[in-house]
This record gives structure tokens, C-alpha cells and sequence, in this order.
């Protein structure tokens, strides 16, 4: 596990925040395990990074619950991968989650700072 | 559930798909400018654990069963090695009951299920005949087994010789018949000359059975033929008995009945012959009958002797078969009785299936096997019923491990099922230590009853013996694991997280009540022993009318040797004279066959003055000196004297029981009977007259009562008796005298056998046999089955004192005294052992019933056993619940209290 940064976030963020993130980033594009990663990295500004040790377990827990689902290809670079994209039950997954989490951050940020208005 | 496959193409993929993620790592770190081993190490570590996370991600895809069962099996491993007292007490206990039913069990399968060890059995048919009543045409000499069945028909198994020749040459519905007939015989080897026992046989016998030897050849048709020279087959258990296994013996020439016959093959073990019953020691060729055989006849058609099997031809049908044998056998009757065949009963066949033999030996020891392993299942089920309540008792302390499983995920399914793995690893574990234990046992328990000899049976650990094992090992799981699991894990949904104080588990109220149902099993057992105990000490009280204590036995017969006209008065004053001689020996006498042997022979003679011969008596024929040297005294008149013993004259001793019943309140002295004349079987007009009385004697065994005896003068004998024992009264222990006395019996004619030498006192206890048997085993059980009860007792009580510390400490810190507590704790196991008894004594009072027939002196419901069965169990509970008593009356109050 890299510290490259003081800040570490570290996805202990509830296991569900993770699987929405894979879902997330599957959304369009189908992407293999370290794509997901380098999305994950990019999509964040480098603020978060997934540990290997999660992000593979959670791969395969979504693919056998039936939201993901996984064929082998090749990359650009002719290297044989397996890549993993959303299942229609997968989409409304990720539909579900996000209402829930914009729901869970609201109540949070209303709580942090009660009658302030947001900036 | 996932096949192995394609777990392993899984493993493989995932592999597979972390190695693409690791090179793609590698190469971007190679483009922004590392070198390839500084991206190789970095990569790897950034990734973390490969196997780590290769393990937490095979494990998303959820276990296959067998995954499951084998981390069970692992689970249960630790488990049993954390408490290696417990686990040795479980296993040793489950050997027991389950060795003592494996080895009852194969003694069980090789008496009564198995089939003959030959090719096809359930192809085979014994051919027998049925009349109702009289006998075929022309029938003058039978030798075989014969009896009635239930509709009062007369079966029998024995043909001619010509009749089998007849069969085979006109009964196509057969692809082999063949034919064999036992006899006794003498065989000389290494200079020694000993009674066999051997079966004469067609030459197509092995090859029509499709048995193969173990040594050697077997007999085949070509042997079969009087113009070549005699060859024998041994069975396995001669060959090692008598030639130590020497594998020269192919090719060495024995004498026969003084006949010379090449050995020509060993027989493998299994094979004894077709009727099991008696160890088979050799086979010949039916050439050999003219030469050898007393009562055989090769060409006589009216002499029915010889036994038949047909196997059947896969095409053919038993009834067609039996039709065609019918037919064939009236055709040859008429060919040789002519006119005299019509007008008489036609003879049916009936073909019963062969693939157990001729079975004799099943029926008089069913019920034996079956108690015994009544008994031995009784034991298996305490040891059950004892490890249920140890488990339950342990489980208790394992609520809290079991909470936890549930609060990560496990289902209630699958923690049962969980333990019942670890009931099976107990289980499996003392089945394997019970196998080991087997071997012995079987051993012991044929010694006990069958002797020495084997009875021609061949019971051996093999497969049928591990099914049944097996199928007991999960049994036995299922038994004692399933209550403990199915509580356990009800008991920790209820409770949760809490830390278990006062579980149901407090008061134990179901180990309570399975170890009453201990109590009342061993009950059982205990007044078994003592039912068998008495029957075996009444039987051993009898007695027996003759003096037992130094009597030396054996037997021998002239006519085995070549002195077929043999001067038998001449004869046996030289071998009374040189066993006289015999330091040691006091007194020699002589009769026709052995006391207390299990022989009988009887006839029914005719009082003069009535004139129907139906006085049935049970005859003994012997020298002068037989019944002082028994020592059974004259009561009345005289003995026979030497004179009348050696001319034959027609004088004779009988019985206490013959004088009563047959001549009551008359002087039996000076009175006249009659008897058959064997040669003429026409009752013989000369009179036997009674010249004394002797005191009632047992004649062939203890339980059977005193039969009405005659003791005659050797010489009045049928001619075809040949056969001699004799008893010698010894003054110092009669088994030391036996050597000198086959030296005597050597020194007078070496040809003469000398067998079945016993004392009188080893006679007797074989005739004991499957008591002793009965008594040990019984006695043996019970025992095991109180410790058994004893320890879950103990456990129980324990389990239950631990439980009540607060409220035991409470009681005295109240004032209650030592005792007080002591007496708490003693009343509850009485309790238990007094809720056992009850529903043990009526189970005691319809079971025993089912021994009946095998108790002596004592009535199935026997008071005294019963009661001192109870007794036995109030003591053992008493002394069970000793220690417990005592820690509770310890408990120091204060603390009690303070631990609450």
C-alpha cells in the first residue's frame, strides 16, 4: 500500500461506496482491473486510490452478484486482459446506490453546518 | 455447487487476469521512466499480498461443498486435539460398541448370509426328493440327511449312484451336475495315523463348481477312473494342520483306509466342501468308494448315498429342470424294479437353491447369533446415548464461539452441519480403532463357540464386514450428534452475544433423561449376566451321575486300520493290558462311543410278556470294566462279568430311569427283553436278560434328562460299529497320562488312530460351550455398559454441581449443613438412576423372555438377578455420585456468592 500522499485515503469507506465507484466508472465503458484503478486515480485528481486487495475481491463479489459481467479481450498494447462491464440489474444498481449515498452526503453536510448556506 | 474443474480454471483466470494487471502496472512505470526491475519491485509492492488477495477473492466465490466439508474436518481435528480426554474417552467407548458389533456381525454373515465360495452360487440346485411316507422302491441302505418338512412330507437329498449316472447323461437342463458324499477315514502320513474327514467326489466336481486350487490341481473326470491310481485334494486347513503347510506334500503318497493315494492339490481356505458343519480335511474320487467306503455301493441302485448339485444352464428354467429329473429318475426306477415301480407313489423332485449349501448348521444357531447381537447393539447404543450427553454437556461452553459464527453469516444448516462433521470424526475414529480390535474378537468368539474346530465356516474381515462398519459409523454419528447439534445451535439464535450464565443448559434436564435411558439399557445387560451367570453355574452343578474328575478319554476303530476281522476281544485285552501298565492309571474300560459327546444311539426293544416293541431305550455298548471305571455304581444286581463282556453273551445292565418306567414295582433282575437283530432286522428270539441296575447317569449332555439306558456287552453291537473309546480313571491328572497312552496304543497295532483325546472335564465343557460363550460376552458387555453409565452419570452430576455453585453456596451460607448439600447432590443421581430403572424393568421383564430357550434352571423374569441387577445399578450410581457430592459439600459459600 502506497502513502503518497499525508491525506490517505483509503477506501474504508463502507464497502458500498467502492462497489458504487466500480459501477460508476463501468458506466459506459467496459475496463479491466487496472483501468478501473487509473480511473478511479484520474477521475479523482489522484485523491483516491484503490488498494489492489480491495478492488479485486470486490470485482468478483459484484460479477457473482450478478451486476457486473466479465469476457476476456485485449488491450492496446496486445496484452490479454479481462474486462468487466455493467449488466442492465448492474445499472439500476448504480441508480439505487447514488440516490442513497446523494441522500446520506446531505444529511451529513446539513448536519456539519446547520442553517449555513453552501458557499 | 462448483465442480473441481472448474474451480481450478477459475484459480487459473484469476491468475491469469492479476498477471495482465501487474505487467500493465510494469510497463507504465517503465514509460514514465524507471528501469524494468525497479517497476517489477515496485509494482509488486504496491499490489500488496498476491496470495492474500488471490485468497480473499477466491473466497467472493463461495465454497464448493467439499471445501466446506474439508475445513470442517480441519476445525474438528483442532478441536479433538484441544480436549484429548474427552476425545479418548469418545473414541474408546464408540470401539467398543462398534467392534463387539462388526465382529458379531461377520460371525452372523458367515453362518447365515454368505454363499459358497464357487463360481455363480445362485446358479446352484441341491436335488432332493419327497415322498410322503414310505421310501422309493427297492431302497435298502440310506446314508445322508434327511427330514420332514412342515407339511409332514419326508425330504431327502441322498441318490444312487446309478440314478446320478442316469441324470447326467439325460437331464440337459443342467450344465454340470455333480455329486459328493462324506466319510471318515483313516490317513497315515509321516508315520502318524489320525481320523479324517474328507467327502468323495465326482470328477467333475471342482470344474462343475469352478473352484480352483491353491496348490497343485484339483480332481477332474480323468481322475475319476478305477484303473488309475487314487489321487486326494487337501483342504487348506489339513494342509496346515497335519503337514505344517509344506508345499512338498504335491506328489507324496498318504495311505487312505490303507489304500495309497498321491496328493495331488491344496484347496484355497474358503473352500470347505458343500454342507457346511464339519472341517473337511481331504477329497478322492468316487473311484475310490469300492476300496474304502463301508456302506457305499458305486453299482447298487437300491443303496441311496450320494449327494447332488446341478448348476443350472443360464437358459434354463428350475421347474423344466426339476420335471426332466423327475421323469429320468421314474424311468430308472423302472429299468431295475420293473413290475414293482407301478402302483407306487411317484417320487417328487425338489430343487432347492445352492448357494448356501446343505444348510444344517443355520438353524441351531440363529437364535444364539441373534441375541448376541441384540446385545452387542444394546452396548452400542449406551456408548451413543453416553457421548449425546458428553456433547451436550460440552457445548454448553461452546454457546459463545457459536454466537459469533452466527453474527458473521453462518446459518443455522450449516453449523449443523458443521458439528456433525465432528460427531463424524468421532464416529469415523473409533470405528478405525474398533476394526483393529475386531480381529481379535473374532478369533475369541469362534474359540468359544465352535472349539478349535472352524465348522468349515471362513468369517473374515472383508468387505461385507466394512459396509457394514461403515454404515454403523454413520449411524452411531447421526444417534449422538444430532440432539447435541440441534441444541447447541438453537440455544445460541435465542441468547445471542450474551455471555451464557443460566442457560437451559442449567438444570441439564436432557442429559438427565438420556442418562436414565443408560440406566435402564444397562439394566438389561446386567440382568442378562446374571440370567447367564445362573445358567451357566446351574449347568456346571449338574450331577452327572458318573465321576467326572480324572477321566482320560479317546477314541479309536480297528476296523479304520485294516483289522476288519479283527478278533476284538483279543484286540482290547492287549490294549487294556499295556494302558493298565501306564504309570498312573488306575481302572480301563471300553464303550462303543463317547458319554457327554452329544452321540446317541438308541433302539427299541420289547419286554417279554408285551408284545409291541416300544420301549424306546438309549443303548450303550461297553466292556465289564466301563462302568466301574466311570464310577457308576450298581444299585442293584450285578455288573456284566468279564466272561459275559468277551463271549458276547446276551446279559445286561440298565438304568434307575429304564427299572421305573418300564418295570415299575417289579424286581428288574431276571427279567427278559428283546431286540432287533441288526443283520436280519428281524427282532432277534433269543432274550437279553437284566442282571443288575445301575444308578441314572447323563448320557449325551447335561441339559437333556436321564434317558431309560442299557449298558450291553460290546459284542452284542451291530457289525457296522466299529469304533471304540476308551476311559481311562486316572490317580493323577489325566491329561499328563496322554502321551503314554498313544505310546501304549503304538506299542500294540501303529495302524490303530488315537483321537479325540480330552479328559472327561474338557468334554463336559465343550458341551458348554456357547453358554460359557454367552456368559462371557454378556457379563463382558455389562460390565463395559456400567462404567459406560457410571462416567456419563458422573459427567452429568458434575456438569450439574458446577452449574448450581451459587445456589449450593447460597443454601449454606443460609445454614444448611455439609451433609445437606452432600445428600442434594446424591438424591438427583438417585433420581436419574431411579426414573432409569423404572423404565427399565419392564423392558427387562419382556426381553429376557426372548432367551428362553437358551437358560438353564432359572425362569426368564429370575427375581434374583433382576434385584441384584437393581442393586448393582443403585451402587455404581451411588458411588458415581460420590465425588461430585463431595465438591459440592466443599464449595466455600463466600465465594460462591462473590462469582455470581
Amino acid at each position: 500500500m502506497t502513502k503518497r500522499e499525508p491525506y490517505e485515503n483509503r477506501i474504508e469507506l463502507l464497502q458500498g461506496t467502492l462497489d458504487m465507484l466500480i459501477l460508476r466508472i463501468l458506466r459506459h465503458q467496459a475496463q479491466h482491473g487496472y483501468g478501473i484503478v487509473q480511473a478511479i486515480r484520474a477521475g479523482s485528481d489522484d485523491i483516491l486510490q484503490v488498494e489492489t486487495g480491495s478492488l479485486y475481491p470486490a470485482l468478483h463479489r459484484l460479477e457473482k452478484q450478478g451486476w457486473l459481467k466479465s469476457r476476456w479481450g485485449t488491450t492496446e498494447n496486445n496484452q490479454r486482459a479481462k474486462y468487466y462491464q455493467l449488466t442492465a440489474t448492474g445499472k439500476r444498481q448504480l441508480d439505487q446506490e447514488y440516490s442513497r449515498w446523494v441522500r446520506l452526503s446531505g444529511a451529513i453536510a446539513s448536519l456539519m453546518n446547520p442553517g449555513e448556506e453552501q458557499a | 455447487m462448483k465442480s473441481w474443474w472448474q474451480i481450478f480454471r477459475k484459480r487459473d483466470d484469476l491468475a491469469e487476469e492479476i498477471e495482465a494487471h501487474l505487467a500493465m502496472a510494469e510497463r507504465d512505470h517503465i514509460d514514465s521512466g524507471h528501469s524494468p526491475e525497479t517497476a517489477r519491485s515496485a509494482v509488486r509492492r504496491e499490489f500488496g499480498n498476491l496470495t492474500l488477495v488471490k485468497e480473499v477473492t477466491s473466497e467472493q466465490w463461495g465454497r464448493t461443498g467439499l471445501e466446506r466439508f474439508s475445513k470442517d474436518i480441519s476445525y474438528a481435528l483442532r478441536l479433538m486435539r484441544r480436549n484429548p480426554v474427552f476425545t479418548a474417552v469418545a473414541v474408546f467407548s464408540l470401539a467398543l460398541g462398534i467392534s463387539a458389533n462388526a465382529s458379531i456381525f461377520t460371525l452372523f454373515d458367515a453362518v447365515l448370509l454368505k454363499s459358497l465360495p464357487v463360481s455363480r452360487p445362485e446358479q446352484l440346485r441341491i436335488l432332493t426328493w419327497v415322498t410322503q411316507g414310505s421310501d422309493p422302491v427297492g431302497m435298502t441302505d440310506h446314508s445322508g440327511y434327511s427330514m420332514t418338512d412342515d407339511g409332514g412330507r419326508n425330504v431327502d437329498g441322498s441318490f444312487s449312484y446309478p440314478a446320478y449316472e442316469t441324470f447326467r447323461k439325460s437331464v440337459p437342463q443342467f450344465s454340470a451336475l455333480v455329486a459328493f458324499a462324506p466319510d471318515e477315514f483313516t490317513v497315515t502320513a509321516n508315520r502318524t495315523t489320525d481320523f479324517a474327514f474328507g467327502n468323495y467326489v465326482s470328477g467333475n466336481f471342482f470344474t462343475g463348481l469352478g473352484v480352483l486350487p491353491r496348490l497343485g490341481r484339483t480332481i477332474v473326470s480323468a481322475d475319476d477312473d478305477a484303473s488309475k491310481p487314487p489321487v486326494a485334494v487337501l483342504t487348506d486347513l489339513f494342509w496346515k494342520k497335519r503337514f505344517g503347510s509344506d508345499p512338498s506334500v504335491l506328489g507324496r503318497v498318504i495311505t487312505v483306509d490303507h489304500l495309497p493315494v498321491t496328493v495331488i492339490g491344496v484347496l484355497p481356505a474358503s473352500f470347505q466342501g458343500l454342507s457346511p458343519g464339519r472341517d473337511v480335511d481331504l477329497f478322492v474320487p468316487m473311484s475310490v468308494v469300492p476300496s474304502t467306503a463301508l456302506y457305499y455301493s458305486l453299482s447298487d441302485p437300491n443303496t441311496w448315498w450320494v449327494q447332488i448339485f446341478g448348476r443350472l444352464k443360464p437358459s434354463g428354467s428350475g421347474a423344466a429342470a426339476a420335471a426332466a429329473l423327475q421323469s429320468a429318475l421314474l424311468h430308472h426306477v423302472e429299468s431295475y424294479a420293473g413290475s414293482k415301480a407301478k402302483g407306487l407313489r411317484p417320487l417328487g423332485i425338489v430343487l432347492e437353491p445352492g448357494n448356501r449349501g446343505v444348510g444344517l448348521l443355520r438353524g441351531g444357531l440363529g437364535t444364539p447369533l441373534c441375541l448376541l447381537i441384540a446385545t452387542a447393539g444394546l452396548l452400542l447404543l449406551i456408548a451413543c446415548l453416553n457421548l449425546a450427553t458428553l456433547l451436550l454437556a460440552r457445548n454448553v461452553s461452546r454457546t459463545r464461539e457459536i454466537s459469533i459464527r452466527v453474527a458473521i453469516g453462518a446459518s443455522r444448516r450449516r453449523l449443523i452441519r458443521q458439528m456433525l462433521t465432528e460427531s463424524l470424526l468421532l464416529a469415523a475414529a473409533g470405528a478405525a480403532t474398533g476394526l483393529i480390535l475386531t480381529k481379535p474378537l473374532i478369533a475369541l468368539l469362534i474359540h468359544f463357540f465352535f472349539g478349535d474346530s472352524t465348522l468349515g465356516l471362513d468369517p473374515r474381515i472383508d468387505i461385507r464386514t466394512l459396509i457394514f462398519t461403515a454404515a454403523l459409523c454413520v449411524m452411531t454419528t447421526l444417534l449422538f450428534g444430532t440432539l447435541p447439534s440441534w441444541r447447541a445451535t438453537r440455544a445460541s439464535l435465542e441468547s445471542g452475544l450474551k455471555v451464557a450464565s443460566t442457560l437451559s443448559g442449567g438444570r441439564f434436564v436432557l442429559g438427565r433423561y438420556l442418562v436414565s435411558l443408560e440406566v435402564a439399557l444397562s439394566l438389561v445387560l446386567l440382568a442378562g449376566t446374571g440370567l447367564f451367570l445362573r445358567t451357566l453355574w446351574t449347568l456346571t452343578a449338574v450331577d452327572l451321575g458318573f465321576d467326572t474328575s480324572h477321566l482320560l478319554t479317546f477314541q479309536t476303530d480297528p476296523a479304520r486300520s485294516g483289522d476288519k476281522s479283527a478278533d476284538i476281544p483279543a484286540l482290547y485285552d492287549q490294549l487294556e493290558a499295556h494302558l493298565r501298565a501306564i504309570p498312573g492309571v488306575v481302572a480301563v474300560g471300553m464303550s462303543h462311543q463317547a458319554l457327554m459327546a452329544g452321540y446317541i444311539s438308541t433302539a427299541p426293544v420289547r419286554l417279554s410278556g408285551l408284545h409291541s416293541p416300544d420301549k424306546a431305550s438309549w443303548l450303550m455298548f461297553c466292556s465289564d470294566s466301563f462302568l466301574p471305571s466311570v464310577k457308576i455304581p450298581i444299585v442293584m444286581g450285578r455288573n456284566i462279568t468279564r466272561a459275559e463282556f468277551e463271549k458276547g453273551l446276551r446279559t445286561a445292565v440298565v438304568n434307575q430311569t429304564f427299572a421305573k418306567r418300564y418295570l415299575p414295582k417289579v424286581d428288574p433282575i431276571g427279567k427278559d427283553f428283546y431286540m432287533n437283530n441288526w443283520d436280519t432286522e428281524k427282532e432277534d428270539p433269543r432274550p437279553i436278560t437284566i442282571v443288575g441296575v445301575a444308578k441314572d447317569a447323563h448320557y449325551e449332555g447335561i441339559r437333556n434328562q436321564v434317558p431309560p439306558t442299557i449298558y450291553l456287552p460290546y459284542g452284542l453291537r451291530a457289525r457296522i460299529i466299529t469304533g471304540m473309546t476308551f476311559v481311562l480313571r486316572t490317580r493323577v491328572a489325566p491329561g499328563s497320562v496322554a502321551p503314554a497312552v498313544r505310546r501304549a496304543v503304538a506299542d500294540v497295532d501303529p495302524t490303530l488312530p488315537v483321537a479325540e483325546m480330552r479328559t472327561e472335564r474338557e468334554q463336559i465343557d465343550r458341551s458348554l460351550q456357547s453358554e460359557r460363550l454367552f456368559a462371557v460376552v454378556i457379563t463382558s458387555f455389562g460390565i463395559i455398559a456400567v462404567v459406560l453409565t457410571a462416567v456419563g452419570l458422573y459427567g452429568v452430576v458434575a456438569f450439574s454441581v458446577s452449574r448450581r455453585t451459587s445456589e449450593l453456596g447460597l443454601r449454606m451460607a443460609l445454614g444448611a449443613a455439609r451433609r445437606d448439600v452432600e445428600w442434594i447432590v446424591l438424591r438427583q443421581s438417585l433420581a436419574i438412576a431411579a426414573l432409569g430403572l423404572c423404565l427399565g424393568l419392564p423392558a427387562v421383564l419382556a426381553l429376557t423372555k426372548l432367551a428362553k430357550t437358551l437358560l438353564y434352571g432359572v425362569t426368564p423374569n429370575d427375581p434374583l438377578s433382576i434385584t441384584a441387577g437393581v442393586v448393582a445399578m443403585l451402587a455404581v450410581t451411588s458411588f458415581a455420585a460420590w465425588h461430585p457430592a463431595r465438591r459440592a459439600a466443599s464449595i466455600d459459600p463466600v465465594a460462591a456468592l462473590r462469582s455470581e
